[in-house]
């Protein structure tokens, strides 16, 4: 059965056809980036023919049929706009970028290309200088705004806090509430998350489920299904958004399922660096503005297949939409997710 | 049964409702089922019902109804309510008693504080719906009274004592089922479904029932019988009653406005309660009571997937699938259609509330002649009516006269070319489908799908149309005096010297011409006020011209990208220094749109931000706003002079109106 990713093994995830694709998104290769790339009838996806290697793999759409019209995300309108944090943040598409160790001539063609197209990134890094001008579309971690002033702080999208200490999360949450900037604890992704409920309560506005943290003890999927569903048997899921972070992020369709899990919005890192390629900072800027572009198209054809006009008010937390197929059904109920067949 | 795992089960079909006006008599249960039965097709023998709400019936007590297997599931039920800190009952009993039935209705009328009963029918809900279902509290309110069954909506109304000599009320609604992915054999799934004084039907199939049952799982309802018809009876309830929210704000979350449209507090609103939102194809009628008054609402979803007309006339207000049903019982009624995405709102004491649309157009009620030697379609069936008329053709007769045509489908369907077919009254759906020379002449309004694959032959509408006529019309010609719906025009199309027209003399609601490829679609606005259509006109349109008259903003034109994300790029091309602040300043001066953007930027800058326009299936639209050329009046003058002379309309008005400016869309 699927076992957790480590970062060390988040390497296998990437096959051939995935990095081809992103690299056709992006225009890193092929002839039409920004495109979403339209197959024939039939898969190769998993779980049938390639091997699954996510718990992601197991888990497929319940397409829309014919009472429920599938939409065409080129002639009509799909919203994939999102709100976070009690609205004070609007993503026109649910991406967060993590900037963290892209080396900086990267790094800085995916902030501008995030501000352009008006999505986030998220910053745990050394030095903040470079940052400037474009610091409403950075969630910033307090490790790298230390020394920070209040009028400074405001013109971040957001505060990024670890879970360590109890402490520091009721401070910034008080720091962020008198300077009305939005407060996210980084959570990594734990069988207990009783530690999200106190500082939901405390007044963060978001959670962020990282993988990538080194106590990690559960698959993102499990972790972020059952930290929604507590939110929500709590009654406090709409007062905190929840952002699911992951390196092995690949796509829009674990962006899609993602949210159908229960996240807001999903942070990645690895599918930037292997779409890009190298270049100059305008040409791998326009690579990821291209990519994104990409990106959010297919999300819409994903959405459209499933008849879901809006991703923000249908498909979060909306697992009815999908079924799993061949997964351990202990896994399968943790995610609250129907096995293919049921209607 | 786990809540987290109910399997679910959906519908499609007819819905009805009618409202009193206040100093009109209270409405007969038969009326109900009249106009209901007018659109039996449209449902099966699976699951059919009705709700009422009166306020004179509203004592202190809540009559609590349930489907119950046994006598022992009675007990239970009623035990479970006794046990209740709060609750006292005061009556109880079977409503009918059939040992035929699998299901019988327990009635048990409690005292109690509405949210204490609440939570005792969720939890014995729960304990009802197991792995065996043992029956099912359908509806607990004072004023709301449930009856619903298996059947065609004439079979429930007699086993509930509704049909002759029924049950008087200030609102009904009703529901003839069409079920599509579920078994409909026991009557828990039957529509209306209720929630304390909310009553519920609706047709449609919903992609956000799962939002939507997370978000009431949150909110602790516990138990649900798995139709997405029950959750919206459940978040109008839980809105209104736990929320406190009014019954307009919850309206509109539940219709889920897009962005651009949204006002600010019903965005916080969305924040707030996101998963009480719909999405996917809806039309909802309820019913509702506070106790002080009584309401009508009806809901239609943003892409108006579902049919929806609203009506009124002196004494009533009416929601149907059908005009036919409100004709049945209104036959002179004001009838109009509500907007995409919108509600409709009236109430016993306030009248009209939200008419569910900016401008309220309707066609005038053109009568009925009376019968002089055609065939009077009266209580005649769809199926026999075409008959008659094939009949008649077959006979060697030409001109054909029906008189008192109320719903039925299909007329003028499959005739040979040369045939004139008179219409007085109502025709019912897909009128004059595959015409290939017909001429039909409708004296009075149309329903959905006029046209459809139309090849040749003219069809003539003297008052408004609904929803997507002149689909695929590739021939022949369509003059419609009044309105139209939504999806009017949709891929039309011509072929060499083949090239239909479409005329309207009104206005026209969204998707107007869209994957349009061929022919001319022409909107006049003649007495309308504002621009004369919706949203997303031609949208992927490919070929054919649509001719607008007055101006029509940009951004309704295709499919634009929100305007936010625009104005955010330029922004990102100003921080870049690729544009000049006195630029950004026009284009956002200019509405963002993409004729803003062509205007002001070339080069680099345009083509970056382009890609938020354009891509490989998506292309812009050439608009032009001006007078008519000399080929413009060429082509579309032959038609307007059809319109002018079928609607004897002044001849200088003709002149007038050709001298106008026009928006002109067409591919580029």
């Amino acid at each position: 059965m699927v076992s957790r990713v480590r970062q060390e093994e988040a390497r296998k995830v990437w096959s051939e056809r995935r990095i081809k694709h992103l690299q056709s998104l992006a225009g890193a290769m092929g002839k039409s980036p920004a495109e979403a790339v339209i197959e024939s009838m039939g898969a190769t996806s998993p779980p049938l023919v390639e091997e699954p290697k996510v718990i992601l793999d197991y888990i497929v759409s319940d397409g829309a049929q014919v009472t429920r019209p599938s939409i065409d995300p080129y002639r009509e309108p799909i919203e994939t706009h999102i709100h976070l944090f009690s609205g004070k943040v609007r993503l026109s598409m649910p991406f967060i970028a993590k900037l963290d160790d892209l080396d900086e001539g990267l790094g800085r063609a995916v902030l501008r290309a995030s501000y352009n197209l008006g999505t986030l990134t998220y910053y745990r890094g050394g030095g903040r200088g470079w940052l400037d001008g474009y610091e409403e579309a950075v969630l910033i971690d307090v490790d790298t705004a230390s020394g920070m002033g209040g009028e400074e702080a405001r013109r971040y999208a957001g505060l990024v806090v670890g879970h360590n200490s109890g402490e520091r999360i009721r401070f910034t949450a008080a720091f962020g509430r008198m300077l009305g900037i939005p407060v996210i604890l980084r959570h990594p992704t734990s069988r207990n998350l009783n530690q999200i409920i106190h500082a939901t309560l405390s007044g963060v506005s978001g959670i962020m489920l990282d993988e990538d943290m080194d106590e990690g003890e559960e698959d993102l999927e499990v972790s972020l299904s059952e930290a929604d569903t507590l939110l929500k048997e709590k009654g406090l899921r709409n007062r905190v958004s929840i952002i699911a972070s992951s390196r092995r992020v690949r796509g829009a369709d674990d962006i899609f399922k993602l949210m159908g899990l229960g996240a807001d919005a999903v942070c990645f890192r690895d599918m930037v660096q292997v779409a890009v390629g190298e270049g100059d900072l305008e040409t791998l800027q326009d690579r990821v503005e291209c990519l994104y572009l990409g990106l959010q198209k297919e999300v819409k054809l994903l959405a459209g297949a499933a008849g879901v006009s809006s991703l923000y008010t249908t498909l979060i937390g909306n697992r009815e939409l999908f079924r799993a197929i061949n997964l351990d059904p202990s896994i399968r109920k943790r995610l609250r997710i129907k096995p293919g067949g049921v209607g | 049964m786990n809540p987290w795992e109910t399997p679910i089960h959906k519908s499609g079909c007819g819905v009805l409702g009618i409202l009193r006006k206040s100093g009109a008599g209270k409405i007969p249960s038969e009326q109900a089922l009249t106009a209901i039965e007018c659109v039996r097709y449209r449902g099966s023998r699976l699951g059919a019902g009705f709700a009422s709400i009166d306020l004179d019936r509203g004592g202190s007590a809540f009559k609590v109804k349930a489907f119950v297997d046994s006598m022992e599931t009675a007990e239970l039920v009623d035990k479970l309510l006794s046990e209740r800190q709060g609750i006292r009952i005061v009556e109880r009993g079977y409503e009918d008693y059939d040992p035929g039935r699998r299901f019988n209705t327990w009635v048990t009328w409690v005292k109690g504080e509405a949210d204490t009963v609440s939570q005792a029918v969720s939890e014995i809900n729960q304990v009802l719906w197991g792995e065996r279902i043992r029956g099912r509290i359908y509806s607990w309110g004072r004023f709301v009274d449930v009856f619903k069954g298996v059947g065609y909506p004439r079979d429930v109304a007699e086993s509930c004592m509704l049909a002759k000599g029924g049950v008087e009320a200030d609102l009904w609604i009703a529901h003839t089922r069409q079920p599509t992915n579920s078994p409909g054999i026991y009557p828990v799934w039957s529509h209306p479904f209720s929630s304390h004084e909310w009553a519920v039907v609706h047709n449609g199939d919903i992609s956000s029932f799962g939002a939507n049952m997370e978000f009431l799982l949150m909110s602790g309802v516990r138990s649900f019988v798995g139709t997405d018809s029950e959750v919206i009876a459940y978040l109008l309830d839980h809105l209104t009653r736990r929320e406190g929210l009014g019954i307009e704000e919850a309206a509109q979350l539940l219709c889920n406005p897009y962005d651009n449209l949204c006002p600010p507090h019903i965005r916080r609103l969305i924040t707030r309660y996101r998963g009480a939102q719909l999405d996917g194809p809806f039309t909802v009628v309820a019913g509702y009571s506070d106790g002080r008054d009584v309401y009508l609402l009806a809901l239609t979803d943003r892409s108006k997937f579902r049919p929806i007309v609203v009506g009124e006339d002196e004494e009533r207000f009416y929601v149907a699938s059908e005009e036919a049903q409100i004709r049945a019982l209104s036959p002179g009624a004001r009838v109009w259609t509500v907007e995409p995405g919108r509600y409709f709102l009236a109430s016993l004491r306030r009248g009209l509330i939200d008419p569910g649309r900016d401008s309220l157009v309707a066609a005038p009620y053109l009568g009925n002649d009376g019968w002089d030697g055609g065939i009077d379609a009266e209580g005649m069936d769809y199926r026999r009516l075409n008959d008659e008329i094939r009949r008649r053709v077959e006979a060697g007769e030409r001109r054909i006269k029906v008189f008192n045509v109320r719903g039925q489908r299909y007329l003028g369907v499959g005739l040979p070319p040369g045939v004139k077919l008179e219409i007085h009254g109502v025709p019912g759906n897909c009128l004059g489908n595959f015409n290939e020379g017909v001429e039909i002449e409708v004296y009075g309004n149309a329903q959905d799908d006029v046209g459809d694959t139309m090849h040749a032959g003219r069809i003539i509408i003297h008052g408004d149309a609904r929803d997507v006529i002149g689909q695929a019309l590739q021939g022949g010609m369509i003059l419609v005096k009044g309105n139209v719906g939504n999806r009017a025009a949709i891929q039309m199309r011509e072929y060499m010297d083949r090239r239909p027209y479409l005329i309207v003399g009104g206005r026209a609601d969204d998707y107007f011409g869209e994957y349009m490829a061929g022919g001319v679609a022409v909107i006049l606005g003649l007495g309308v006020k504002g621009e004369p259509v919706g949203k997303h006109v031609a949208t992927g349109m490919v070929g054919g011209r649509i001719y607008i008259r007055g101006r029509i903003s940009e951004e309704k034109v295709g499919l634009q990208p929100p305007r936010q994300d625009v104005e955010r790029y330029l922004k990102g091309l100003l921080k870049e220094g690729l544009i000049t602040p006195q630029t950004y300043q026009k284009i956002i001066e200019e509405g963002a749109s993409f004729k803003a953007v062509e205007r002001h930027l070339t080069g680099k800058p345009l083509k970056r931000i382009w890609r938020l326009f354009e891509n490989k299936h998506t292309k812009q639209l050439e608009i032009e706003y001006r007078k008519l050329t000399s080929e413009d009046i060429e082509l579309i003058k032959p038609a307007l002079t059809e319109f002018w002379k079928t609607f004897n309309l002044p001849p200088n008005l003709l002149q007038q109106t050709l001298n106008q400016e026009y928006t002109i869309i067409h591919p580029r």
